[in-house]
């Protein structure tokens, strides 16, 4: 499972930034491969989210239009200390991750 | 087709931020889910993904900052930062007009999170990068060229 994704939050005078890398191909299916000359399968997250105490703040769908190994910025407020961010995606595959971090 | 998504939409709206609506007189919930995409990411040309969008006659708005490099050397990865600064933005649809699906992305925001992303998407030529937002109801949009020099869609 490619499950590798990194979260980080920083609370900065009541906003708090989360920054998201997950590792993940993205393949839009539209890549031919260059030993075969065949296309590469369509791989790619296609739904996002950002939860804050498992509510639901921020939903998003995506495509293989977002570079592989997507990089994700957020700016949540009112959010205080100690609230639990979590971060999920499920591609079209149907694998998903989740990471949680919690609020400084 | 538009009037089915903008109904579950609104649904939506009133559904989870109607009290906070009716309160505050911001479209905003406090909490977000999806509506059904309706065939908006199969779209194959800018026109087709508003059509899909409802957003034919978004109008364009300084309110919206996009930040993106003028010149990208590689297609397969274009930084692209969006600002609404729009009150009770509550959509953002990213949209890189020469691409062969043109929708990239689009973000549902609560009223708990900045109408604010970053991220950083495939273009396969020199093309505008435009960001459709939905904003008290209505569409905005604003745009901005990026050059590039070697695409990043393959095909």
């Amino acid at each position: 499972m490619s499950n590798a994704m990194k979260v980080r939050v920083k609370n900065k005078n009541g906003v708090v930034d989360v920054k998201v890398i997950i590792n993940h191909p993205m393949e839009n299916g539209l890549r031919p491969n260059p030993q075969t000359g065949q296309k590469i399968p369509a791989h790619f997250i296609n739904q996002f989210k950002i939860l804050v105490n498992d509510e639901e703040v921020l939903v998003s769908r995506c495509t293989g239009g977002l570079s592989k190994n997507p990089f994700y910025g957020f700016k949540l407020t009112d959010v205080k200390a100690n609230d639990k961010i979590t971060v999920s995606w499920s591609d079209n595959k149907g694998q998903s991750g989740s990471t949680d971090a919690v609020v400084n | 087709m538009n009037y089915n998504r903008r109904e579950f939409v609104e649904t939506l709206a009133i559904g989870s931020g109607g009290a906070l609506l009716a309160m505050t007189g911001l479209n905003v919930a406090n909490a977000v889910e999806l509506p059904a995409a309706n065939g908006r990411f199969a779209g194959k040309n800018v026109d087709e993904v508003l059509n899909a969008l409802g957003a034919q006659s978004a109008s364009k708005s300084a309110d919206i900052a996009i930040k993106a490099p003028e010149i990208a050397s590689n297609g397969s990865m274009v930084s692209v930062t969006v600002t609404s600064n729009l009150p009770g933005t509550e959509y953002i649809a990213l949209i890189a007009e020469n691409n062969p699906h043109p929708l990239v992305a689009e973000y549902y925001y609560s009223k708990r999170i900045q109408p604010y992303v970053s991220t950083r998407i495939k273009m396969a030529k020199t093309s505008n990068v435009r960001a459709v937002v939905k904003a008290g109801g209505k569409f905005f949009y604003a745009s901005r060229e990026v050059k590039v020099t070697i695409g990043g869609c393959g095909g």
